[in-house]
Parts: structure tokens; C-alpha cells; sequence
């Protein structure tokens, strides 16, 4: 298994997923998880966790002649990785000395890019590519049947590792280039994505609706897209007494185009038109905040329409217990938890019909995320329909019902069983 | 003999327009005439007509053996005069032949009885003074809304002056008993109950391959009904006249299948059409007694009154387009009188049901809505429309 955020190391909701899904198919599966960055007081019980944050390639027993695996993998890399550019350095120089003391040591130097805050930082395709070194390293020095690769950070290490080995590989799709950028975005980003989904054996992705993606976007064949939808861990949800006289409506996520927060600016302003005791809260940090903020004031709704930057789980926990309604506008959201999350605090749930999770969440309200008056109406309708909200809330929680990481494991673990064509 | 009563059902709803928040208070219209005259004429087309004609075809060739029951609410007759008259031309000739018989019902196919007495008593009276204008034939039987039954209901019918009263048989309410007998209410109003597993076999699992009988013939029906359901006093088969040709296309035989079970029929020396007015109810007086102290009718498989008051939603638009009646009471202009008749349509309450949604089973064939939400805020947005238009009216 590679994953790369991993709890309590955590950016969104990839950290969570490959949490969810690793805890719950290790009780079908042994699991080796690969990891650019780890805690070791974090500890998934049967799951050996390697973080390459604290790696020690002396830790791990080899055999001299089995470094001699990387001369294959200098001729695989050359093949997958598209950005040449990251490193002056030719690849077939890299480890053409038999001294294996200086591999190491020239390993252990590309080990420090994971001592980082960051991992998404300027460094990321060093880290990327350094990744799926050491991981094909590592990999190569266990016994395993079945590569397991998220999103597409980890997709060269899967490649790299399939190459290397001839084992299966399986990818999941938590999020793709497509959805965070326009689909037009052919970025080296995209290129990585493509060529792992044509190299892989199996694409998981988290909707059907990503599932249509990497079928249109990407010209993957139908076949080999199984989507296995995510699951959601129970919380103890509660409510609390709102200090705040008005309906509240909250936007939930990073401030990025992805997210839609504009089209949800343009639908708060439509709702403050109808419902002017309505406030609405955008809780979550993104490179689009600041004119966020600045259209706000300048459409002079600022009062009503609140900022609280990025929030703790405690914080975001009390907010959703003061919400009445959740809105997710997202442009493309191949899944989106936190609309599970809202809902399991019982709140009715607006989403765009660009998004996963509507597949799960027959309850959730949809539009367009382009039609503001849908939107608008839907929120409104929430608001001011009794009979509306409690039937929404009363829905969702029987969807909730449905969902959840075992679940998910099972139908992984079946796509492992039936869909992968053993070598 | 046993007694074949064939009954069928037809309703076409008002349907709304698609009406958002923003349109309350500006008073468009509500109800989308184009689309309501499409479906219906779709519908004349493939169904009304053809069959009619069919049955006129087969009432020369064997006259008086063929006895019917129709059903006829009053918002398909509106909309027969108003989109397709030609419709209610074939009916009078049926009506003509002195074959067919017409059910009572409320007029607007609405849960008034289950609301307020009295305006279920106008729409009743209402569709039986439309039913004898246009066909010269006074109903005398009654059929609640989808054969919605309850004791109160039964004694309103009971007082409403009505020969006898037709709902669906439930085993349950019968304790196990035939339902291919006359039962009798508290007041000793005389029930017939629909044999809905013999009518499901024809309405639902025509083209069904998984159907014990399939495919469906007369022959096999008439056996069915030899073998498992005589000796038997009268054998209730109803059903939507959608049946046939709009449930079932042409090419599923389903004109042939009819034609044919009528002739087989017909040609029985055991079994005979009769209307249900034509019934000798005196001939047996010690009837077993049905009642039920809850709601049951024809709808769903869980034959009570869930399909329009199964969740939150509908109890609110329900309550709340019943509680305009101390409104509407003092408005003189018909037009808006009419429009609270028309919002009471149980399909616009149908549409809002949420059973089998979150199953993905798509309760939505009789629906235009994506979901069952959509249909309730639709149908909101119009009531609180429709709210401000009364009492703008009242204030004049």
C-alpha cells in the first residue's frame, strides 16, 4: 500500500480515506503501507508502517546483490517519470557505482525531502520521485501479491514497483488533476495520472462520477474502472445552542476554485435577497480567500457572510453543531466527506451534482454547481420547509446507515479476489 | 355462477408547473396545461381510444354478456373536454349500450376523507353530478381515491346514500377469509373487494418473465381462477385502464389479451360479468363484517395509506392545503376555489413519497420529479403562493 497523507499527518481528505480504508482492509488483507511521512506514535494495529521521514536503509536487511534490482529501475524511471527537469543528474549515473556504501549514502540524502511540514511544498516532484525510489527499494525486499497506490504521488512508485516486480497494480483515485484544476489542464500532473491509469490493472475510484471522468478525460477503457465508494467513521454528534439569532449556512473546505466558494458567495447573495435573517459561515483556508473576502465587502454583504480561516476537527465539529444547513457548491468533488460529516451531526445537505458523494446521499438536495437559483431555492427551501428538514435529516441518517470503511474494505477486497488477472 | 365484476380505473392529475421560491407572491400560474394535454393525449392515444373501441367491438358481438365498471375521476374528465373530447364521445357510446356502469368518486381523486367531511361530501357530489350530466347514469357504487377505506369513511359513504362501497382485499382484514364475497360494513353497507393478486397478475406481471404464469393468457387466468378461486360469489379483477396499451404497449398483446379473456369468459357456462350495481346484495343477508380502524387502500405493496402519508413532507402539505379550508370558506371567485380543489390531487402527495428512494428503486414512474423533495418544494413554493393570493382576495 503507498499513501501519502496519513493520519494525524492530514491536508484533506485523502489523509482520511487512506486511513479509513487501510484500517479496515487489514482485517482481510496483511498490509504494508509506504509512507513519505509518518508518526511512529501513530500505530494502525496490523498494519506495518513504514514513514520515510524516519527510514533507516540500514534497518532493512539486503542483500548486497539485490541493489543490483535498480539498474532496472533506472531504465522503468526513465520511461514513467515526464519530468526529467526535477534533476540535472541523469538517473543511469545516479547508482552506476558498485560501492554500495555511497548508495546508501546518496539514499539516505534523498530521504531528507521528508522531513518536511509540507509535503505539497516546492519539493513535491523531488519527493514524488524519490518516493517511488525508495519504495520500489523497500518493496522489492518483501513478499507481497497486490501494489495498492493513492493518488498520484504514489501512482510512479506503483509503476516503478510493478515494473520491478510484475505484480498487479491497483489505483486509487481520491482526486484527480481534472478536478483540482480545469479538465483542460494537461499539466505533467495529468501526464503521470494518465500513463499509471493505462499501465495499472485496476482504477478505483471513490464515485462513479470520478469513474466517468478518467473514462472521458483520460480515455480509460470501462473495464478496468471499479469505483468503490468511501466510507465514514461514527462520531458522537451533538448539537449546541446557536449564539446567533439568524439560520446559519455553511461552506465547509478549501477556498479553492475546486470548492466552488464562489458560486456559493453568488448564492448567499440570492438567498440574503429572500431571507435576510440568514448567515453564512466559510469556514476553511485556500489561495481564493482573500478575494473572497474583498467581494464581500464589496457587495456589501460582509455582515452577513462570515470568515473563519482554517479550523481545528474540535472547531469544525462545533460548527457543524450550530449549522442549519451544509452547502458543498464544489465544481468537481470525486467524493466529498465532509458532506457525510454534516449530515451525520443532522444537518440537510445541499451539494453541486458534480460530486461523489451524491451517490451515497440520495438525500442531499442537488443542483448544478453553475445554477445559483437552484441552489439558492434549495437553501431556502431547507430554511423555511419544517417538513423538508426534518424529512432530509430523517433520510440521511438511513443513508448513513450504508456507509461505512468496512464496507468499502469488502468491495476492495472483492475487486483484489475477482478483478485482478493473478500473474 | 360465479360472478366476474371488471372494473377500471382512469385519473390523470393536474400537474404543476416547475414554480421556484422566487416566483411566490407573482401569481403564475401553477398548473402546466401543455404538459397535462400531452400526456393525456399520449395516453387517449395509445390507451382510452383503442380500447374503448374495442370494447364497443366486442359489446356488438356480445352484447349484454359484457358488463364493466369504470372509474372516471373528475380531473381526467376536465381535461377530456378540455384536450381531447372526442374521448369522452367514445365513453358515452359505451355508456349507450347499457354495458357499462361509472363508479362513484370525489371529483379532484383527493384524500378529503381523510381531512374534512364536508368538502369530501362536495367533491363527491360534484363527480356524480358531472358523471350523470355527461353520461345520463347516477353512480350508486362508491370507490374512494386508490380504494382508500376506513370505518368513519364507510359510514360517511354509508350516509352519503351509497348502495355499496368498493376497496381492496386484504387478507388481514378479512382474516384470511375470500375476499371473492360480499362483505358488509358496520352499517351494513355491502363491500367488494378488489382480488388484487388475480388483478396484479394482468396490471403488473403482464410481461413479467419471472411470473408463474408467464407468458400471460387468458386460458391460464381462467384456470387460475377455476382451480384456486371457485366456488366463489363474485370475483372482483380492477385495475388502471392505463393497462392497456400505456403500462403494455401494442406489442405486448396486452388488446389481445383482453379481447381474448373476454370471449373465454363469455363463452364459460360458470363464470359471468356483472357491474357491481347489478349485484342481487339481498339474496344473502348474513355478510361477514370488513372494517378497519386504519387506513388501507390500493396503493403499494404495503396497501395503507403510506404512499401519501408516509413522511414528514406530506403530513406538512397535506395539513397545510387542508387548513386553508377556513380561508377559502369566505372567497367568492370560483377560479380560486377551484385551484385549493385542484392542489388537493393525492398525486401531488404521491410524488413526495420517499419510500423506496433510498433504494434507488425508482417510485417514479407515475412521477415528472427527480426526487421526491423537488415534488414538495415544488408543490410548497405554489401553496405559499397560493396562500398570499387568498388572502389578497379575502382583503379585497
Amino acid at each position: 500500500m503507498l499513501g501519502w497523507e496519513f493520519p494525524p499527518i492530514i491536508n484533506g481528505g485523502l489523509g482520511v480515506a487512506c486511513f479509513g480504508i487501510t484500517k479496515a482492509l487489514s482485517n482481510h488483507v496483511d498490509i504494508s503501507l509506504i509512507l513519505p511521512k509518518s508518526d511512529p506514535n501513530f500505530v494502525v494495529q496490523n498494519v506495518d508502517t513504514i514513514g520515510l521521514n524516519h527510514f533507516d536503509i540500514e534497518n532493512i536487511k539486503v542483500k548486497t546483490s539485490e541493489y543490483e534490482f535498480l539498474e532496472d529501475v533506472n531504465y522503468v524511471d526513465s520511461n514513467f517519470l515526464p519530468y526529467h527537469t526535477l534533476s540535472s543528474e541523469s538517473l543511469e549515473t545516479k547508482y552506476e557505482s558498485t560501492d554500495y556504501t555511497s548508495i546508501k549514502s546518496k539514499i539516505r540524502s534523498e530521504l531528507e525531502v521528508f522531513n518536511t511540514n509540507d509535503l505539497y511544498d516546492g519539493a513535491i516532484g523531488e519527493r514524488v520521485y524519490n518516493f517511488s525510489k525508495i519504495a520500489t527499494l523497500i518493496a522489492l525486499n518483501r513478499d507481497f501479491d497486490i501494489i495498492h497506490a493513492h493518488d498520484w504521488m504514489t501512482f510512479v512508485a506503483g509503476m516503478e514497483i510493478k515494473a520491478a516486480t510484475g505484480k498487479p497494480l491497483v489505483l486509487h483515485v481520491h482526486s484527480l488533476e481534472a478536478d483540482r484544476n480545469s479538465p483542460e489542464c494537461k499539466g505533467w500532473v495529468y501526464q503521470i495520472e494518465r500513463k499509471a491509469m493505462e499501465y495499472a490493472d485496476v482504477i478505483i475510484p471513490v464515485s462513479f462520477y470520478t469513474g466517468q471522468i478518467i473514462q472521458t478525460h483520460y480515455g480509460i477503457s470501462e473495464d478496468k474502472i471499479k469505483p468503490v465508494h468511501n466510507g465514514i467513521e461514527q462520531v458522537q454528534a451533538f448539537r449546541s445552542e446557536s449564539s446567533l439569532p439568524e439560520k446559519v449556512v455553511l461552506f465547509l473546505g478549501r477556498i479553492t476554485v475546486q470548492k466552488g466558494p464562489e458560486y456559493f458567495f453568488e448564492t448567499a447573495s440570492k438567498v440574503l435577497e429572500f431571507m435576510p435573517n440568514t448567515r453564512f459561515v466559510m469556514a476553511g483556508t485556500g489561495n481564493m480567500l482573500k478575494g473572497m473576502i474583498e467581494m464581500g465587502a464589496y457587495k456589501q454583504i460582509g455582515n452577513r457572510f462570515h470568515f473563519t480561516g482554517f479550523l481545528t476537527p474540535e472547531k469544525v465539529r462545533q460548527l457543524y453543531s450550530i449549522a442549519d444547513v451544509y452547502v458543498m457548491p464544489s465544481v468537481s468533488e470525486p467524493f466529498g466527506l465532509s458532506a457525510l460529516e454534516a449530515a451525520q451531526f443532522g444537518i440537510p445537505v445541499v451539494l453541486s451534482k458534480q460530486s461523489g458523494v451524491a451517490e451515497v446521499l440520495p438525500s442531499a438536495l442537488k443542483a448544478d454547481y453553475w445554477d445559483i437559483d437552484k441552489m439558492a431555492s434549495n437553501i431556502i427551501s431547507v430554511l423555511k420547509y419544517k417538513g423538508l428538514r426534518d424529512q432530509l435529516v430523517k433520510d440521511a441518517y438511513q443513508d448513513l446507515a450504508k456507509i461505512n470503511w468496512d464496507y468499502t474494505a469488502q468491495n476492495i477486497v472483492n475487486i483484489y479476489n475477482h478483478d485482478i488477472v493473478k500473474n | 355462477m360465479a360472478k366476474i365484476c371488471l372494473y377500471f380505473q382512469l385519473h390523470q392529475p393536474y400537474r404543476l408547473n416547475e414554480y421556484s421560491f422566487f416566483q411566490i407572491g407573482k401569481h403564475n400560474s401553477y398548473f402546466n396545461d401543455e404538459f397535462n394535454a400531452d400526456i393525456l393525449n399520449k395516453i387517449a392515444f395509445n390507451c382510452y381510444l383503442k380500447t374503448n373501441e374495442l370494447l364497443l367491438k366486442l359489446i356488438e358481438k356480445y352484447g349484454s354478456k359484457i358488463q364493466l365498471n369504470f372509474g372516471l375521476s373528475g380531473t381526467v374528465i376536465s381535461q377530456f373536454e378540455n384536450y381531447n373530447p372526442t374521448v369522452i364521445e367514445s365513453f358515452n357510446k359505451l355508456a349507450k349500450t347499457g354495458c357499462v356502469d361509472f363508479l362513484s368518486e370525489t371529483y379532484f381523486h383527493s384524500l378529503a376523507s381523510l381531512y374534512n367531511f364536508d368538502e369530501f361530501e362536495f367533491q363527491v357530489k360534484k363527480h356524480a353530478g358531472k358523471i350523470e350530466s355527461l353520461f345520463d347514469i347516477k353512480p350508486t357504487i362508491f370507490r374512494n381515491t386508490e380504494l382508500i377505506f376506513r370505518n368513519d369513511i364507510a359510514e360517511k359513504i354509508y350516509n352519503l346514500g351509497f348502495k355499496a362501497v368498493l376497496t381492496e382485499g386484504i387478507e388481514r382484514k378479512t382474516n384470511q377469509n375470500s375476499v371473492n364475497q360480499i362483505y358488509q360494513t358496520n352499517q351494513l353497507l355491502p363491500v367488494f373487494l378488489r382480488n388484487y393478486n388475480l388483478s396484479d397478475d394482468i396490471a403488473f406481471r403482464f410481461s413479467d418473465p419471472k411470473s408463474e404464469l408467464f407468458p400471460i393468457t387468458a386460458t391460464k387466468i381462467i384456470k387460475k381462477i377455476k382451480t384456486n378461486l371457485l366456488p366463489a360469489e363474485i370475483i372482483t379483477i380492477g385495475m388502471d385502464y392505463e393497462t392497456f396499451g400505456e403500462h403494455f404497449d401494442d406489442n405486448t398483446t396486452i388488446f389481445k389479451f383482453l379481447e381474448s379473456f373476454i370471449s373465454t369468459v363469455i363463452e364459460d357456462n360458470t363464470l359471468q360479468f356483472s357491474t357491481f350495481k347489478a349485484i342481487d346484495f339481498e339474496k344473502n343477508t348474513e355478510k361477514p363484517l370488513f372494517n378497519s380502524e386504519e387506513i388501507i387502500s390500493w396503493a403499494d405493496t404495503e396497501k395503507d395509506g403510506s404512499a401519501w402519508l408516509g413522511n414528514s413532507m406530506q403530513y406538512e402539505a397535506l395539513s397545510k392545503i387542508y387548513e386553508l379550508n377556513t380561508l377559502i370558506k369566505h372567497v367568492k371567485n370560483p377560479e380560486i376555489v377551484e385551484t385549493w380543489r385542484k392542489l388537493q390531487i393525492s398525486d401531488h402527495f404521491y410524488y413526495m413519497s420517499t419510500k423506496y428512494f433510498s433504494d434507488g428503486d425508482v417510485h417514479s414512474y407515475f412521477s415528472h420529479y427527480k426526487t421526491p423533495y423537488d415534488a414538495y418544494i415544488n408543490y410548497m413554493n405554489i401553496l405559499s403562493d397560493f396562500e398570499i393570493l387568498v388572502k389578497k382576495e379575502l382583503s379585497k
